[in-house]
């Protein structure tokens, strides 16, 4: 597998921005088991854990995307396009055909105990990847008027 | 941290472009933006790099003292 090179303030900027997905991971967990200690129940275990990872996993990706700590500057300009471009196209794609699949199935329970537990799952990646992409297309217009 | 003046100004004495130095020393053209800007304080080996490309040596790019105090 070919090794991502990234520069010396790119490293740094994703060590920055790891540590700080950790510490949100670590509050919004400790929120959440707090929460339901105080006897509300906002998610059936484990999805809450899995929505709480996708939330850290989501501000990761996000932050990278914002401080040009993505691609490293081995990286020509025209792949760096393609692989923007390519982005955009598969979280947008990926979001709207697992929103779709989601409203096929009527499956959007938001409510705890109702047995149902890929509808919320649903709905936090389709949300993720909207971020991702919405996220990448205005850095991309940001970057490219300044 | 100030901004470095006199890395900007070898660099438009050779006639170079930020991205054509930050190709040359192997970062992206932000690294280099930050480190002219005074926003990022590079490594030793980055200033050795960033030194042999623009022909200078780390006193007269990176030195700070009062004959070189950065503005």
């Amino acid at each position: 597998m070919k090794k991502i090179e990234f520069d010396e303030l790119q490293q740094s900027r994703r060590y920055r921005y790891g540590y700080q997905s950790f510490v949100l991971l670590s509050f919004l967990i400790l929120m959440d088991t707090f929460v339901s200690g105080l006897g509300f129940v906002w998610m059936e275990p484990p999805m809450n854990t899995f929505i709480l990872l996708l939330a850290g996993c989501t501000y990761f990706i996000c932050r990278c995307i914002w401080g040009d700590a993505l691609v490293g500057p081995k990286e020509t300009p025209r792949r760096v396009t393609a692989k923007t471009a390519a982005v955009i196209i598969v979280a947008a794609a990926a979001a709207v055909i697992v929103a779709g699949y989601g409203l096929v199935r009527s499956s959007y329970q938001f409510s705890a105990g109702t047995g149902g537990s890929g509808g919320p799952l649903t709905l936090a990646c389709t949300v993720m990847w909207s971020i991702i992409a919405l996220v990448f297309a205005v850095k991309h217009f940001v970057k490219r008027n300044s | 941290m100030g901004k470095n003046l006199r890395l900007k100004s070898a660099r438009a004495a050779l006639d170079m472009s930020q991205k054509e130095v930050a190709e040359a020393v192997g970062v992206t053209r932000q690294t280099l933006n930050a480190i002219e800007n005074g926003d990022y304080n590079p490594s030793v080996n980055l200033c050795i790099s960033i030194c042999r490309v623009l022909g200078k040596t780390l006193d007269q790019l990176f030195w700070e003292d009062d004959d070189h105090e950065k503005n």
